[in-house]
């Protein structure tokens, strides 16, 4: 059912390398300070690297204060972030139509080995501490997690599933990332240069972000409030760790959430890319921006600020995006020099004075999917074009548990349940008789969502019919990659950071799953990954079926797809628009 | 040069999970990258790069720099005779 509301961001905080609270953090960037600095600590790092840190003995001070010292490093950030929220909006978190959701990549990495790691039961531990009863969302999407998170919460409201949703994103520079970003060879040695000419990597940095996303304006404060008009989420179906060649993805994001209030590019007064400083990253942004119309568009990214945040990043840098909105700046791009991407794209080194309107907030991240958002000061803000329910149905299924394989009920394959996981999966590998030589350098969270979605995608007829847009992909699961992070911490504890794998460390995100199938089955429309202690099949399918009603979707394949060890099971189902 | 290259078929295979692939099958001057060769991507070739420098004491900082020495597991022993330090 569709609630025609309109639905408010209010009431923000920051707590990362510059400053613990939004107004800290804006009063740092104004003055072109970045967080990012040379570290030289051992237990993160063989050497020195440059990174942006949240302030230790501060932190260690306030957690003090609040009687926090039971909980994680991570968890005391999101305690004390969302409190500060929670304290200048007036909200009760306790209250039934108020909902949690959490954008992390690794939450508790630090504590790997232990439950702590478990993303849904450390957001369980901090909704606990605020009195809520509900059951958290948490989504772990890759670099793009808070900009979906920040769409999530948006569709949920107007779908009437809650009124009101604190949303919280976080991540912590650890040896864990660390590693893996070196690995890549895509750490600068000096701090990030985005779009610049001699921009060689990222920076990588730690922050947790949260806001309240609420359809009840008695709750918002601010003189100009922030409103959300639209948002997409899609995938480049090219390479689970390589940025499109052509910007074809990020496109289709930017364009579907502008379509929501059927926007031009002149009613868009600047554009917030992730622009990460890789080479490939912003070069791509640069077409995609261009393909959107919007090259004349003032555009900035805040990463020499404060780094790479991963799962923070969308969040902190929509705040700055509201910060923006209501005080007429767009911030310069510290470091900048000289344009060094293909497209010629507005940037500036300094901050400039913008009549606004509203903005585009984008995000792209490893598995290809990307993320836009748009927000608008209230006074310009359009009505989102209303949408019909639409009917789906479910068209076929797949499961695979105890090493058997059933489509529709019938078996497809059954080898003795004893049988190691890695035997089976090769088996029924082979059983498919395909020549897919990138089967065997997956994961096996990857190798159990590719077998799954084969099986289930031979039996579609639409599918056949659907182009990329058409097709969605909704997966869950418990242990988030919690097996692939587990061999990438031991690669790094027993032989040295400087042994830590690439070939692991890409599978050390639950969502590269979506990427890999995207990739093999050309599906470029809604793409998000839910972590949750138990198999959500109805919130799922009540998801699919509002982005059916919203976007271009025609299909989606949804499911759980959960692997630890030798426990292991999936279940994947298709959702068909009936016409 | 004959046992270099076995060697380096045999590292190639484990590190980049070439099951099914046999290091017979790998024809020395055959393209390791694209459709046309064995398929092997940019993840790839960072591990290839992690390859060199922990048997051959190479170091190359820029996957960049890499292309025309990874081309096929001849010019990679070639590379890698000229410039071994281990």
């Amino acid at each position: 059912m569709e609630h025609p509301v309109k639905i408010y961001a209010t009431a923000d905080n920051i707590i990362s390398s510059l400053g613990f609270t939004t107004l800290e953090n804006m009063e740092n960037i104004r003055q072109y300070h970045s967080g990012i600095y040379r570290i030289d600590d051992t237990s993160l790092f063989h050497e020195p690297f440059m990174g942006a840190r949240i302030d230790a003995a501060r932190l260690n001070q306030a957690a003090r204060e609040h009687q926090l010292q039971d909980y994680t490093r991570m968890e005391q950030l999101f305690i004390l972030s969302l409190g500060d929220v929670i304290r200048q909006s007036g909200i009760n978190p306790a209250a039934s139509d108020c909902g949690f959701i959490f954008s992390t990549t690794k939450g508790n990495i630090d504590h790997i080995g232990t439950e702590a790691a478990l993303l849904s039961l450390m957001a369980r531990r901090i909704t606990a501490y605020f009195g809520s009863s509900h059951e958290p969302i948490v989504i772990s999407n890759a670099c793009i997690s808070g900009v979906s998170a920040l769409v999530t919460a948006s569709r949920l409201i107007r779908q009437g599933r809650y009124k009101h949703i604190l949303v919280t994103g976080g991540d912590l520079l650890t040896r864990f990332v660390i590693t893996g970003f070196q690995s890549f060879k895509s750490v600068s040695p000096e701090r990030c240069r985005p779009y610049d000419s001699k921009r060689d990597g990222l920076s990588l940095g730690e922050a947790c972000g949260s806001v309240l996303i609420t359809s009840d304006s008695g709750l918002v404060k601010e003189s100009q409030p922030i409103v959300i008009e639209g948002g997409a989420v899609t995938n480049d179906a090219n390479h689970i760790s390589g940025p499109s060649r052509t910007g074809d993805g990020l496109y289709y994001a930017i364009r579907q959430a502008m379509d929501e209030t059927d926007l031009q590019p002149e009613d868009i007064s600047f554009i917030n890319t992730h622009g990460t400083a890789t080479v490939y990253n912003d070069e791509m942004e640069s077409k995609a921006v261009e393909w959107a119309g919007l090259e004349h568009t003032p555009l900035n990214s805040l990463k020499s600020y404060w780094g790479h945040t991963l799962g923070a990043s969308g969040i902190i840098e929509a705040i700055a995006c509201f910060e923006e909105l209501r005080s007429g700046e767009v911030f310069g791009i510290l470091g900048f020099e000289e344009l060094g991407v293909p497209k010629p794209v507005n940037i500036s080194a300094e901050h400039r004075h913008v009549s606004m309107q509203r903005c585009v907030k984008t995000a792209s991240g490893f598995g290809g999917c990307n993320g836009a958002i748009v927000f608008a000061l209230n006074t310009h803000a359009k009505p989102v074009k209303s949408v019909l329910p639409v009917s789906c149905h479910i068209t076929g299924e797949c499961s695979i548990v105890n090493n058997t394989i059933t489509v529709n009920s019938e078996i497809r394959l059954q080898t003795d349940p004893k049988e190691e996981f890695a035997t089976f999966i090769r088996t029924a590998y082979k059983q498919l008789a395909t020549d897919d030589r990138k089967f065997y350098k997956m994961d096996d969270l990857c190798k159990l969502g590719y077998i799954t979605a084969t099986h289930l995608l031979a039996t579609s007829e639409r599918y056949k019919t659907c182009s990329p847009l058409e097709i969605g992909l909704i997966l869950s699961n418990r242990s988030s990659s919690l097996d692939t992070d587990e061999k990438h911490q031991q690669i790094i504890d027993e032989m040295g950071d400087k042994e830590a794998s690439p070939a692991v460390f890409v599978y050390t995100l639950p969502n590269v799953v979506l990427g890999e199938l995207c990739i093999r089955y050309k599906i470029q429309g809604e793409n998000t990954f839910f972590i949750s202690p138990d198999y959500p099949a109805d919130f799922l399918t009540e998801y699919a079926r509002d982005v059916m009603a919203r976007h271009t979707l025609q299909l989606c394949i949804i499911g759980w797809c959960e692997l630890k060890g030798e426990q292991y099971k999936s279940h994947f189902y298709i959702l068909e628009k009936t016409n | 040069m004959e046992q270099l290259i076995q060697e380096l078929k045999a590292s190639l295979i484990e590190a980049l999970n070439l099951e099914d692939i046999t290091p017979e099958e790998i024809e020395n001057n055959a393209p390791l990258f694209g459709e046309a060769g064995l398929g092997l991507d940019s993840i790839d070739a960072l591990e290839i790069i992690l390859i060199l420098e922990r048997n051959y004491g190479i170091r190359i900082a820029n996957p960049a720099e890499g292309k025309e020495i990874f081309y096929s597991v001849q010019t990679l022993a070639d590379y890698i005779t000229a410039n071994r330090k281990q």
